[in-house]
């Protein structure tokens, strides 16, 4: 036996658990970002309880590495030499106050920085999770040329170009809870045509946006059935429409986005060759 | 047995009945000043607050920071849609309930779970992953470029495919394909192909 076991008498332990003295009003900040730009991000803590309390906060270090790929783990996007942390090192009570976190994308930066910071708050009620910010962020570079497409027309006509991209999905939640939302970005297109003559002027003349979602009742895993009957976005759209008078002849369609990762278009025209 | 002795059972038992009482309603209270209806709130809401809180199964560890209830009334019952915010994650936990008045008894219909902490989710994704079964459906469908949900499954559903306890759903929707993670033991429970 481990433990000796007296007579006439107990053993009990007590467990006292009291609320977080701290409450962290900035759940998260990430989303995409630009390689070569910089960001500021704002954690907000109030302090609830009758007392100073010191803070301490930076980055955790059990975040080097993000691990997700078909063949073991990634290396993150950045260092974490990327992301200065500034702020107070004590809480007074009552009072709120704010922890700068300062971005500078490295321009060569790919990927993805998944970490977290470590507020370092000094409170025993302080459970896991509960002292820390958590970051993700997706490193994006807009393209600075063009995509191109050459196509014939066979004779003088209209031309209708469509372009769509799916902007939302999975970033749906980041870019409505990111704590920078003022920064949201709509994904937008530079659409030229140029055709023998020269370039000629396109006239938007359709924007839409569509989506569509699943109530989890078909084409879901079983162990998923719980979700039947819920709201649940699976994809969504933003699409321009653009028309234009053509002659016939070659003609060259240039379109650069901005904001989308992914697009796709159609060119409609009459009898080509 | 000394009167001392006594004495010094009965103080360690009030101190611990004392400490018990003080972590539920201290917890209770804390989740209460942070629910928000959409609307005007129906009758009895204290009570039906209550049941939903209760039912509530915010991820280990975590709380939820903010509760949204949105209601609508169906003949003598309440149909419930609850929204659970926590400060770890940029999803929300998401629960459909139905309430009788009559019977004062709250039931859940559906739910859910990706309100989990996105460090969480990074590894239950790469744990997926590297399932051989996965990356080959994957790198055969263009749609394995796309991102996956993650979801809590609960250990009553768990419970039927692997074993009573929590487990993480890994899907990619373009690519109709999703693992079924235990997290204790990093390792893919079941696979799902929907082709």
């Amino acid at each position: 036996m481990p433990y000796p076991d007296y007579i006439n008498s107990m053993h009990f332990s007590v467990d006292v658990w009291t609320p977080p003295k701290i409450q962290i009003q900035t759940p998260y900040i990430g989303g995409r970002v630009e390689s070569g730009e910089t960001y500021d991000y704002e954690i907000k803590l109030e302090n609830i309880a009758d007392k100073d309390i010191s803070i301490d906060p930076k980055i955790n270090e059990n975040n080097r590495m993000y691990d997700y790929g078909p063949y073991g783990s990634m290396s993150a996007a950045f260092e974490d030499n990327a992301i200065t942390i500034t702020g107070p090192s004590v809480v007074k009570a009552g009072e709120t106050v704010i922890v700068n976190v300062h971005l500078e994308v490295p321009d060569d930066s790919k990927g993805r920085y998944n970490g977290a910071i470590d507020l370092g708050i000094d409170d025993p009620s302080i459970r896991e999770w509960e002292g820390e910010v958590q970051m993700n962020f997706e490193v994006w570079t807009q393209p600075t040329e063009p995509y191109t497409k050459t196509f014939t027309t066979g004779a003088d006509d209209t031309i209708t170009i469509e372009i769509s991209s799916n902007p939302f999905s999975e970033y749906a939640y980041g870019m409505w809870m990111d704590s920078n939302t003022q920064d949201r970005k709509e994904p937008s297109f530079d659409v030229t045509l140029e055709g023998e003559s020269g370039e000629v002027e396109m006239t938007l003349v359709k924007t839409t946006y569509s989506g569509s979602v699943s109530l989890g009742m078909s084409n879901f895993p079983p162990w998923e059935v719980d979700s039947t009957g819920i709201y649940q976005d699976i994809s969504s759209s933003y699409v321009e429409e653009y028309s234009v008078s053509g002659a016939a002849g070659d003609w060259t369609l240039g379109i650069l986005p901005s904001n989308a990762d992914m697009f796709s278009y159609t060119i409609a025209f009459g009898p080509g060759e | 047995m000394k009167n001392s002795t006594a004495l010094s059972i009965v103080l360690l038992f009030a101190l611990l009945v004392t400490a018990i009482s003080g972590c539920v309603v201290g917890a209770d209270d804390a989740s209460k000043e942070n629910i928000v209806w959409v609307g005007t709130p129906p009758a009895k809401n204290e009570d039906v607050e209550e049941k939903i809180i209760q039912h509530m199964i915010p991820y280990a560890g975590t709380e939820y920071g903010n509760i949204t209830i949105s209601a609508s009334k169906e003949n003598d019952k309440l149909r419930l849609h609850v929204s659970g915010v926590s400060a770890n994650s940029m999803r929300p936990d998401l629960y459909d309930f139905t309430y009788d008045y009559d019977k004062n008894e709250l039931i859940r219909v559906s739910y859910l779970l990706e309100a989990i902490p996105e460090s969480v989710r990074g590894k239950a994704i790469g744990i997926a992953m590297q399932n051989e079964q996965i990356r080959e459906i994957l790198s055969a469908d263009m749609g394995g470029s796309s991102i996956p949900s993650v979801k809590r499954i609960l250990p009553e559903t768990a419970e039927k495919f692997y074993e009573p306890k929590i487990l993480l759903s890994v899907t990619w929707k373009d690519s109709s394909v999703s693992a079924l993670v235990d997290m204790d033991t990093r390792e893919v429970a079941e696979v799902w192909s929907g082709n």
